[in-house]
């Protein structure tokens, strides 16, 4: 799972930058914009538990 | 998890970064943040092992009391490492430079009850 993160996140970031392109070239910027911004909440939503998990195994590790 | 797959990993993620910068600019850091909380997961899960052990060493040694303030002291020194790097890669220096401040604020802050004994100790020697 974890290293496959990686690639989850820049699948969703080649789909979404691609998606925003061809939005915009035919004219609806702002859904451009909506996509680009869902992708965006969807890595953050995966990558926050993630650094929440990380910092708390530092703080444990390092007695914080 | 070792050094080869934590290296090919790294490399996977910067060129990553550097495709998607291009698209789109802000993709390019929350691809290296990705690659970075990947490799201190498995980095931590080793370094865990060995604080243990050298926090065993020390107490046997005696200087048991100092092992605390060592080990926080590199935790948040390791932390705002991690936090200045990566507003660094979405371009504010300005705010990597005050977590910095505040990380040897905090430090300093640690050490200070460990001045003053060691100054107390002085002055009770010279007396």
């Amino acid at each position: 799972m974890d290293s496959a993160l990686v690639l989850k996140v820049v699948g969703i970031g080649l789909l979404v930058a691609f998606s925003c392109q061809i939005l915009s070239r035919s004219g609806r910027d702002d859904q451009a914009l909506l996509v680009s911004l869902t992708g965006i909440v969807i890595v953050l939503i995966m990558l926050v538990g993630k650094i929440a998990e990380l910092f708390s195994m530092i703080r444990n590790a390092f007695g914080i | 998890m070792d050094i080869v797959k934590i290296c090919a990993l790294a490399l996977l993620c910067s060129f990553a970064s550097l495709l998607l910068k291009s698209i789109k600019s802000e993709w390019g850091m929350l691809c290296a943040l990705c690659g970075g909380v990947i490799i201190l997961f498995y980095v931590l899960g080793s370094l865990s092992e060995s604080v243990f052990a050298i926090r065993e060493m020390l107490g046997q040694s005696g200087f048991s009391k100092y092992s605390a303030v060592l080990f926080r002291a590199l935790g948040i020194s390791l932390v705002a490492g991690i936090g200045a790097e990566g507003c660094r890669e979405a371009g504010s220096a300005a705010l990597a430079s005050k977590i910095e401040l505040a990380g040897r604020v905090l430090i300093l802050s640690l050490c200070i009850p460990l001045v003053r004994e060691l100054v107390s100790l002085a002055l009770e020697v010279l007396k």
